[in-house]
């Protein structure tokens, strides 16, 4: 198994974090990884913000929190009663990641992008977590300005970054039957 | 700030010429499964790939979706179809078709992260892939699903070709500027 595979193979969503800040060039190399996702007709439909403010990501993380009940699953709707509940797991760094929407299909190139930051992540001993439930907070451009998001791009998603805290778990179990072969 | 797998991530380009050698099942499974080990919204691991590794058959998918493209409103996708010698594919060897489960939280995220995972596990191994998005257009519902074995529940979304590359690696595309903000 090479260095790849086994980084893909490892990778856990990490929720417990030291606080210490992520490293400067570790954090550079990981944005960097999302920058070389494909994205379809090479729009690179992205954009990134990286957050190392722990009062901007708490504020951030209550922001999310006082609109879960809106959320269309009942298992993330059930987050908001949870008053320890952060939804970054206190990581010093998060990575918001907006989409054009006027690209192709941005949700597939973004996508893309978190996942070399999750892998680059991994390949150096940093921990992560893709955050989806951010995109309640960002429904309309309200919030927009306050993180230096540019016109027509729409915040959805975060991936909080941080050296891990705690022992790094199995994976949950694949699904069975997910691939079928046609010879 | 560099090792194996950072390595990986940016050297993986889309490869759109490829030699008509095969890959062994080894190479096949390892590229499978390392998309099943991609993050999922609550683990719900929403994909099933289906792996194509007949001629007859990729070729006749070419000829629809360029049937498809065809079609289309978009002059862009016309041409697509009206291009005699394009191959939806580029003649690669190995196809494998990515369809979501409908109904789940984020589908189209879960798919985009294990392709990912997939490009990048060939990229290691030195085997070139191509990502295509025609699918999305192809498969617009789930009547053709049972044609490759693919369960009702979820949709087709994306394709991806796999195969030896058969010609010298492409310089990356400029990345776009402004992409990234810092808070």
């Amino acid at each position: 198994m090479n260095e790849t595979i086994s980084a893909i193979k490892s990778r856990r969503s990490v929720r417990r974090y030291k606080a210490d800040p992520v490293k400067k060039d570790e954090l550079d190399a990981i944005v960097e990884a999302g920058l070389y996702a494909p994205s379809a007709i090479n729009q690179q439909s992205w954009h990134f913000t990286v957050i190392r403010n722990k009062e901007v990501i708490d504020r951030l993380s209550l922001g999310v929190k006082g609109l879960l009940h809106t959320h269309s699953d009942e298992h993330v709707r059930g987050f908001a009663k949870m008053d320890k509940y952060h939804v970054f797991y206190d990581a010093p760094v998060v990575v918001l990641v907006s989409l054009d929407q006027k690209a192709l299909v941005p949700m597939s190139d973004c996508s893309a992008a978190i996942q070399n930051m999750l892998l680059a992540a991994e390949s150096l001993g940093i921990g992560s977590c893709w955050v989806g439930m951010t995109s309640v907070y960002f429904t309309d451009e309200s919030h927009n300005a306050d993180f230096g998001i540019p016109e027509g791009f729409q915040p959805r998603y975060a991936v909080c970054l941080g050296y891990p805290d705690a022992p790094k778990g199995k994976a949950p179990k694949r699904r069975e039957g997910t691939v079928n072969y046609i010879d | 700030m560099n090792n194996e797998v950072l390595k990986v991530i940016e050297s993986r380009r889309s490869v759109r010429a490829y030699s008509p050698e095969g890959l062994t099942d080894g190479e096949v499974e390892a590229v499978v499964r390392a998309g099943l080990y991609a993050p999922s919204a609550a683990n719900q691991q929403s994909w099933h790939l289906t792996v194509i590794r007949t001629k007859e058959i990729i070729d006749r998918l070419s000829d629809d979706i360029k049937q498809t493209l065809r079609n289309s409103p978009e002059k862009h996708n016309q041409t697509y179809g009206n291009t005699p010698d394009f191959h939806v594919f580029y003649n690669a060897p190995v196809v494998i078709l990515v369809s979501g489960q409908e109904g789940n939280m984020l589908p189209m995220a879960d798919c985009s992260a294990a392709i990912q995972n997939m490009l990048l596990a060939a990229e290691s191994l030195g085997i070139g892939s191509c990502w295509t998005a025609f699918t999305l257009m192809h498969f617009a519902d789930t009547t053709k699903n049972a044609a490759f074995g693919i369960p009702h529940t979820h949709k087709p979304m994306f394709a991806v070709a796999f195969g030896r590359s058969a010609k010298e690696k492409g310089i990356a595309p400029k990345r776009r500027e402004g992409t990234v903000n810092y808070l």
